[in-house]
This record gives C-alpha cells, structure tokens and sequence, in this order.
C-alpha cells in the first residue's frame, strides 16, 4: 500500500518536473539564441578579422539553424554535457562544478548559521509570545532583511579583517589543501550570507508556532499536565515549523546560486558570481549551463521541501 | 535532569567547535609557520584569456603570460629591446634577415633543451596553428633556418629592422616545443614555458599558483619562491584586502590613492604605453568632411579629462604614444591644444551652427560612461548635440560594432601599447589597423612606416624617421590620441618597489619582507 502510494506520488512529481525543465531548458535556450551574441568576441579579443569570426561561428555550430542547435545542446543536457565556455574553451560542466563546490562550502555553513540563529530566535519569540522579547526579536529580523549584503559583507571585512585582523578578507582554498584556511575564508561570508535566511525564518517560526500554540491539541496537551518544553519541542514545533521549512526551501537555491554580491566583496570564485560575470561577458553557453543548473536546484529543493513537509505534517496530505 | 543534559551536550558541542574554529582561523589569518618559509607573494590582476601566448586574445596578457614565458628579447624600462632568452642579434647587410644567438643550456621546465630547433618550432606554431592569434604579426618572418645548438635565423619577408621589438612580448614568447607537440589543446589551461616561474595549477577565472623557476636566465634577480594570482578584488575592498593580508600588491584606481596612503601602504604610479584615444571613422556622415574632424581634434578638453577621471595622473598626449618614448615626437606637443572658438570656427564653416547643430553618437563601453559624460558636456559647449551609446562590458558587441562592423562613427578607445612602435602605429593608423575605424591611410603614411622599418634600431637617424611617421599619422587620421594613463599599483610596506617598465609588469628585484 505504502509501494503504491510512493509511486503514485513519484508519478505525480514526474508529471510536474520534466515538462517545466523542459520548458525551462527550452527558454534559456531561446534567450541565448535571441541575444545574438557570438564567441568570435570572446575568443578572438582585439585580433579578430571576418574570416576568423566566421570560422569560430562555424566551429561552434552557429551557422547551424535553432532548431538543430537547440536538439543538440539538449541531447548533451542529458549526457551531463553542458558546451564549451566561449571565453576560454574550457567545459562549462567542469566551470560550473569547481565554483558550485566552494558555493556549496559557504552556503552549507550560511545554512547551519542560519537554521541556529533563525531556529533559536523564532522559538524564543514564540515561547515568550506578547512579551517584549518576542517584540525585540521581530524588530531584530526586519533589520536584519532589511540591510543590503555589500554593507554587510563591507562592514564585516572592515571589524575582523581589518580591525581585529582574525580572517582574512578575500579568497578561496580548497578544504584539501588547508582546511584551517579554508575555514577561516568562508566564515565571514557565510555570515553575510546566513542574517537574511536567519532573520526569515525567525519570523516565519514565530508566526507558525504562535499559529499551531492556538489549536485545540495544545489545550489538551496542557490540560493533561505536560511540561511547556515537552508541548513546544515535541508537538507544537513538529506542526507550526511548516512555513519556516516552506521559507527555508526557497532560501537553499538563493544562497547557492544567487550570493553574487558577497562573492564578489570576498573575492570568492563562487557560482553566482561566475554566472554574472559570463552574463556580462557575453558568455552564452555558460549563462544557459548555470541556468539549467539554476533551475534543477530548484526542483530539487522544492521536492524536498514537498516531501519534508509531507513528514511533518502527515494530516496536510491528506487535507490537500 | 538528564533530558536537560542531553539538550545542554549539542550546545556545548556547538560551542567548543566554534572555539576550535576561532582558534583555528586566527592561526590562519597570522600565517603561523615555522622560520624558512618560502617568500609568496600574492598578486590581485587578472587571469589571461590563455596561457598559450598563440591563443591569447589580448596584448594586456604580456603581464601575467611573462611569468611563465621568457621571450626573444625583452624590452627595458624605456621600452627598448634588450637581451632575453637571446643574449644578441645581428641583421645581414639588406636588413633582410636577423639571426640571434641563444644563452647556452637552456631548458624549458619539462626539461626539453631550449635550443634553436625549440624556437623555430615556437615561433612557427604562431604562425602556422589554425586559430593562431599571431599569423598577422609574424607575417614578417618568411622563413626560420638554424644552425648549431644556439643560432636561429629568421629570414624576413621585406627589409624590417623591428623584429626584435615585435619578439619581446608575447608575440616572442618560447613554448615548450614537447608539449605544444604532445597537446597542443592543454597549452591553454597549462603552459610549459622557461619563465621566471614554473605553472603549478590553476582554476580558471580565479587565482593560479606558480613557484619559481631556478632554470629561468636571470633566476638571480627573482626573489620571490611563490606566486599567488588572482582576480582583482572588488574596488571597494581592495586597500581592506591588502591590509588584512589576503593580498600583497593590487591594481589601484586614482581616486583611492589618498585612502590607501592613509591606511599606510605604498602607491607606485608607473609610466605605461597606453594612450586613450577617439577612434573617428571618416567613411561615415558627418565625419566624411574634413572641416568636422579637424573640428573634432581641437574641441576637446583634454586636460579636464585627465584631471576629472585620473586625478591628475595622466597627461595629455596627442599622439600614441607617452611624453618620453622613443616614438614620442616633442613638436607635437601643443599640436591640438583645447580651443573651443577654433572647433566652433571650423564647424560653421562646415556648415553647422546654433540653428543646424552638429549631431551624433558617443560609442563607448560601458566602464567609459564618465569619460562619455565629459566629452559630451564639452561638445556641447561649442553646440554639438552628442548622444551616448553604450556598449555593455565584457560584450563581443564592441568588436562587432566598431572595429569589424565599423558602424560607430565616434568610439572613445584606447591604446595599451605594443612592443614594436610600427605594430602600434599599424593598429591605430595603419590600412588594417583594428583602431583605425575609416580604415584608409595615405601613401605617404605607409611610406614613412617602411622607411621605419627599413631603419636599423641603433641607426642615429630612427628616431627622427620614427616621430617623422608619428607625425604624418597623427596629422593625417581622423582619429586623436587624448591622454595617457599611469599604471597604479598598491602594495604593502613589506613588499618593495616594482621596477618601472614601460610595456608591462615585471618582478625582477621584488623582494617581500614580513
């Protein structure tokens, strides 16, 4: 019966997922054909003639029409072959892969930092709901979304790596080759990165445990005579955490692909900021390969997300 | 209790890591290492477009392409050729053919003797790989003959005494002949040179690591054992950057120049060969009259120009090249001084006035807005109605616009130089000078470049032959040189003084201190 209703919901999802990533693959595509940029810029700089130019476009397939372009570029999606960057000829799936790794580094810590604090802040609110704490928190959060990532990151570098001197304030090193510097290198950007995630999810916290406190099962919960740790921590936590997961699912992609600005402030050749620079650079292949990946994050962490609150909240199912 | 103990133990565990962390990273940012470490230096520039000098896209790439290449020869600091991997040259009678006589024992760093079998094989790849970026520059050379381990001759297609200029840069650079045989393909993401530093590894578009190179000719004058480059850092950032320690030397814009003091580092302002200039396009309306562009050269305010976007660190120049330069010509000093009644004068008498004022577009890209914004100001003063097209950074658009398409008719540009003073002058005037937008020149012009050419370097009479071309190119184009920019860099107060080349960066002497 569980087989059955797991496969029901697999198909469900497949449903949904493949025709968006096809229609999604299908307009990053279009949007790259549609700029009418070409790689004979790119590769051939201040050195180019017009044979040159038309024998790169040749050498890239350009003077092939959309449609067979498109078919091509994705039969090579699915072989995990993302093009040849137009800039430095280099495989885009190899580019993306080094810069998504220190991505993942900065915003795998941005993501503990910012479940602790977000966690820690909206249970505390909710626990003293109507007191000043509560009130404190919430005015906390709205300051902290409410100030931009370059005064954060800028103001960040100025008190510890210039002041205090205990990080260094650009860069990036593999955790193979010096895990101490590794560490020290992604602090201070991983909390540039965490406030605004931490500060989100405090409030949707909040908000969703204020919300499941007020049901009839706490009532009951209390009548029985269980502790307020055991009701918040056990009962109330496990069904009001519902919008903050919800919230936290579409932080993950953000933190991952969009941190453009503090990667550029900290220098780190990271996934979002590789993705601009190729933008401005004219880099077509690269902006559609960082696309697509863009978009199976995104997929993927909504799925996730989908299943976790399916856990969470069995009942919700059932509902829907 | 112990429910409360088991609530309390993640915390701790939280807490102590964290402290391990701190410790940890104050320890990284200090550098703690024992005594002999090797002296690094970090360097915040750029990367190339390719590590193979053949594929490389732009001349700006000497800078960091020089710290795995040793070249033919090499400029000094007033941007004449000297010995490099060659110790000297000498031309036969005709100046047809030059022959240089190699250092012996050299190797390149995956051992391969770099003999003259290795540098006519290099210097063939340039001219003979399919999508060789140098074919047109070593279009001069017809044929290369060795002879013995050390002795390479390189017989020319017309007499052309500046071939040891044209191989002091990248064109000259010496590729490992092994591996450009064994995978040509790899030579773009790792190169094999005999430079003063041997490539260890690289993640494109972000930083490599290269160590020195005992084997290089001049090893002695290099102090440093580890090189860090990387990508310059945000703007903002970069003096926060040096004085926190991720970096030791970064590229510096003038107007940070009072922050970086204060904050105690060192500002070099270093003489360059670049020159900014307005490419004019006179096949295109308005600027096919004479009268207009003559105009053009005399409404600009130059001087404001320089003091406005390089704090006073420019010059004005109105020719390619800068104040002191072997190519510079002093009688062309004043030649177009700002003089905005005598534009207005000229446009009148081409017709234009207050009631049929003078239009069109400002091309420029778009990290050029402000200078775009003066000019257009300035235009406006003698009644010009000037438009700014931008073009967006980093684009292929400016290439197809202005230099292949030749649709721009007024393109704020510039020069960074070249090694050869014809190859410069070839780009900015010549008949298929990318710069050279009306892609016309005169018999004249073309002339004088080869009487250049024709002249030995060390001939009393090159310089006067030079600047003569100089002169007839920048009185004869359309286009007008505007004013020259200064390398600026910042370091640290541990890092010493870079020596001031004129043609690009270079490490010789560099020491860095704690």
């Amino acid at each position: 019966m569980r087989i059955i209703r797991a496969a029901a919901w697999l198909g469900r999802t497949l449903l949904i997922v493949v025709p968006v990533f096809v229609l999604a693959t299908l307009v990053t595509f279009l949007l790259g054909a549609a700029s009418g940029l070409s790689p004979a810029g790119l590769m051939l700089g201040d050195a180019a003639t017009t044979e040159d130019v038309a024998r790169v476009n040749a050498q890239f397939g350009l003077d092939q029409p959309v449609v067979v372009q498109y078919l091509d570029w994705f039969a090579g999606l699915l072989r995990g072959d993302l093009g040849t960057s137009w800039f430095n000829g280099l495989p885009v799936a190899e580019l993306i892969a080094q810069r998504l790794g220190i991505s993942l580094s900065v915003a795998g810590l941005a993501l503990i930092l910012g479940v602790t604090g977000g966690v820690a802040l909206g249970v505390l609110a909710a626990a003293n709901r109507g007191g000043w704490i509560d009130r404190g928190v919430t005015a906390l959060a709205s300051v902290l979304s409410t100030i931009p990532a370059f005064v954060v990151g800028v103001g960040l570098i100025l008190v510890f790596c210039v002041l205090l001197r205990w990080f260094p304030s650009s860069g990036y090193v593999d955790p193979t080759v010096d895990v101490g510097r590794w560490l020290s290198l992604i602090t201070l950007p991983a909390i540039a990165l965490s406030l605004d995630t931490a500060a989100d999810l405090a409030r949707q916290l909040r908000t969703g445990l204020v919300g499941a406190y007020e049901e009839n099962y706490v009532t009951g919960a209390v009548v029985r005579g269980l502790s307020p740790r055991r009701i918040l921590f056990v009962h109330v936590l496990r069904n009001g955490a519902g919008p903050a997961v919800a919230v936290l699912g579409m932080h993950v992609p953000r933190l991952i692909g969009g941190a453009v600005i503090t990667e550029s402030i900290f220098a780190m050749p990271g996934f979002g900021r590789f993705t601009a620079e190729s933008a401005l650079r004219g880099d077509v292949p690269v902006v559609q390969g960082t696309l697509v990946v863009a978009v199976v994050l995104v997929l993927a962490c909504s799925l996730l997300v989908n299943g976790l609150l399916v856990r969470l909240r069995p009942g919700a199912e059932r509902e829907a | 209790m112990t429910a409360r103990t088991s609530r309390l133990l993640p915390i701790a565990a939280l807490a102590a890591s964290a402290a391990l962390l701190l410790a940890g990273c104050s320890g990284a940012a200090q550098g703690g290492e024992s005594d002999e470490t090797p002296t690094t230096l970090r360097w915040a520039f750029s990367l190339p477009t390719s590590w193979d000098p053949v594929t490389s896209s732009t001349g700006n790439d000497i800078n960091t392409l020089s710290l795995v290449y040793a070249s033919l020869t090499q400029l000094d600091e007033e941007g004449n050729a000297g010995p490099g991997l060659a110790e000297s040259w000498e031309y036969n009678d005709d100046g047809t053919a030059v022959t240089f006589h190699l250092r012996p024992d050299l190797t390149f760093t995956d051992d391969t003797p770099l003999n003259a079998e290795a540098v006519k094989a290099s210097l063939e790849r340039g001219q003979q790989q399919e999508n060789s970026l140098l074919k047109d520059q070593l279009s001069t050379i017809e044929s290369i003959t060795t002879s013995g381990e050390l002795d390479v001759t390189l017989n020319l297609a017309a007499v052309d005494y500046q071939v040891p200029n044209l191989l002091a840069g990248k064109t000259g650079a010496i590729v490992s002949p092994t591996a450009a045989e064994d995978d040509p393909e790899a030579l773009p993401t790792a190169p094999v040179g005999a430079g003063p530093f041997e490539f260890e590894s690289f993640v494109p578009e972000s930083n490599a690591v290269l160590v020195k190179n005992d084997g290089y000719w001049d090893a002695e004058d290099i102090h440093i054992d580890r090189f860090e480059l990387s990508v310059a850092p945000d703007a903002a950032t970069v003096v926060a950057a040096i004085q926190s320690g991720s970096i030791d030397v970064a590229g510096l814009g003038a107007t940070q120049i009072p922050e970086a003091e204060a904050a105690g580092l060192v500002v070099q302002q270093l003489d360059t060969l670049g020159v900014s200039q307005v490419d004019v396009h006179n096949g295109l309306p308005p600027f096919d009259n004479p009268k207009v562009t003559e105009a053009l050269k005399y409404a600009i305010d130059r001087q404001e120009i320089v003091d406005v976007l390089t704090a006073g660190t420019g010059t004005v120049t109105y020719q390619p090249f800068p104040p002191g330069y072997i190519a510079y010509d002093p009688e062309l000093d004043d030649r177009y001084a700002y003089d905005p009644d005598k534009a207005e004068k000229l446009l009148a008498q081409a017709g234009y006035d207050a009631s049929n004022p003078l239009t069109f577009d400002i091309t420029a890209a778009a990290y050029n807005e402000a200078q775009a914004q003066l000019v257009q100001a300035q235009l406006a003063k003698i009644g010009v109605n000037a438009t700014i097209a931008l073009v967006p950074a980093g684009s292929s658009t400016w290439q197809q616009t202005v230099y292949l398409g030749r649709t721009a008719g007024f393109a704020l540009d510039g020069t960074v130089g070249r090694e050869s003073p014809v190859q410069n002058l070839g780009v900015v005037y010549g008949l298929t000078g990318l710069m050279n937008t009306s892609r016309t020149a005169s018999d004249e012009f073309l002339a004088a470049l080869d009487e250049v050419r024709a002249t030995p370097l060390d001939d009393p009479e090159y310089a006067t032959v030079l600047q003569e071309a100089v002169r007839i190119g920048v009185e004869q184009s359309s286009s007008f040189s505007t004013y020259t920019s200064k390398r600026i860099i910042v370091h640290s107060a541990a890092v010493s003084d870079l020596p001031q080349f004129l043609s690009q960066v270079r490490w010789e002497g560099v020491t860095v201190g704690d």
